[in-house]
């Protein structure tokens, strides 16, 4: 369940570390964003430059950067079709350019199947899928 | 108005109203007139008709005698989805198979890849052939839960890992959760 002001966990190698939701796209404004959602976010706090050393420049972002991203996992739970519910500890997303692509070039952590329709790619990169 | 006691001009109508309104056009009544014959004690007589609605006797129950349906289709779907009985046993309270929470199992779900999930069994929700078991693991030092139903098709097998240390003291075991207030 994300909302206008909920604070994400990032978890790419984009450089940012939290960011907040200050949109959900495509929904009614009163609906909340699940995994699979397109939001929009401001970057609160930044990863050090250490850990991103990979990372070319250009791909960086900064704090108080506004950008596009997509819920990977919410603490709230979720059913499939098979009746299956799924739940994550945290709230997370990924960075995403307008035309839905990861900004950054690694993911770390677990994202939810879900993302197969429409952000294969991310699902690709990531190291574990549930 | 002295009007005479009223035979009907008209035959073949049951509906009360129907005669009234026959009538009234027959005799050239005003609706006041009509009204005040309604009112003035006098009884139309009428012929006893047969309802037009045949009222039928119900037939013979397609169930055996005494048998509860809500039962019968429980047996019946039991028998579809899990006709050898594995799926019963494993979360029956008196089998010695049964899995309780703590222990660690491994679920097996019927999908192209082979998806798997392994986990800590958390709760198990016993409800006929709606049970369902919740686990809980740590996936790249990530807390996930997952409930699954017992009884779906889409679950092939649960491959039993590790039983409890410890026979635990709680039905429910949320208690594995993070704790909120203190953070991670």
């Amino acid at each position: 369940m994300i909302y206008l002001k909920s604070v994400l966990n990032v978890i790419d190698n984009s450089g940012a570390a939290l960011v907040e939701c200050v949109n959900v796209l495509g929904k009614g404004n009163k609906t909340a964003g699940r995994v699979g959602d397109r939001i929009v976010v401001v970057v609160q706090s930044i990863r050090s430059a250490k850990l991103l050393a990979q990372t070319s420049v250009q791909n960086r972002v900064q704090r108080g950067d506004v950008r596009h991203a997509v819920i990977v996992r919410t603490k709230k739970e979720f059913q499939r079709q098979d009746g299956t519910v799924v739940r994550f500890d945290d709230n997370a997303c990924v960075l995403i350019n307008k035309q839905g692509e990861p900004i950054g070039t690694r993911i770390m952590g677990v994202v939810a199947r879900e993302l197969q329709q429409g952000y294969a790619k991310i699902v690709a990169l990531a190291p574990k899928v549930v | 108005m002295g009007l005479p006691l009223l035979r009907l001009p008209v035959r073949g109508f049951p509906v009360a109203g129907t005669c009234v309104s026959a009538l009234r056009s027959a005799m050239r009544m005003t609706l006041e007139d009509s009204r005040r014959v309604q009112n003035a004690g006098y009884q139309l007589k009428r012929k006893p008709t047969k309802l037009p609605i045949k009222i039928l006797q119900p037939g013979p129950s397609l169930l055996p005698k005494g048998s509860e349906p809500k039962q019968l289709l429980e047996q019946k779907l039991t028998q579809e989805l899990d006709p050898t009985g594995w799926r019963r046993q494993l979360f029956q309270r008196s089998s010695p198979l049964a899995l309780r929470p703590g222990d660690v199992v491994r679920v097996v779900f019927n999908s192209e890849t082979n998806q798997t999930f392994v986990g800590t069994i958390m709760a198990i929700r016993r409800r006929g052939l709606d049970t369902s078991v919740r686990l809980r693991s740590e996936v790249a030092q990530l807390g996930v839960e997952m409930s699954v139903k017992v009884y779906s098709t889409s679950v092939k097998n649960f491959e039993f890992i590790s039983r409890a240390v410890k026979k635990t003291r709680r039905a429910k075991l949320y208690y594995l959760r993070p704790d909120e207030k203190k953070g991670k």
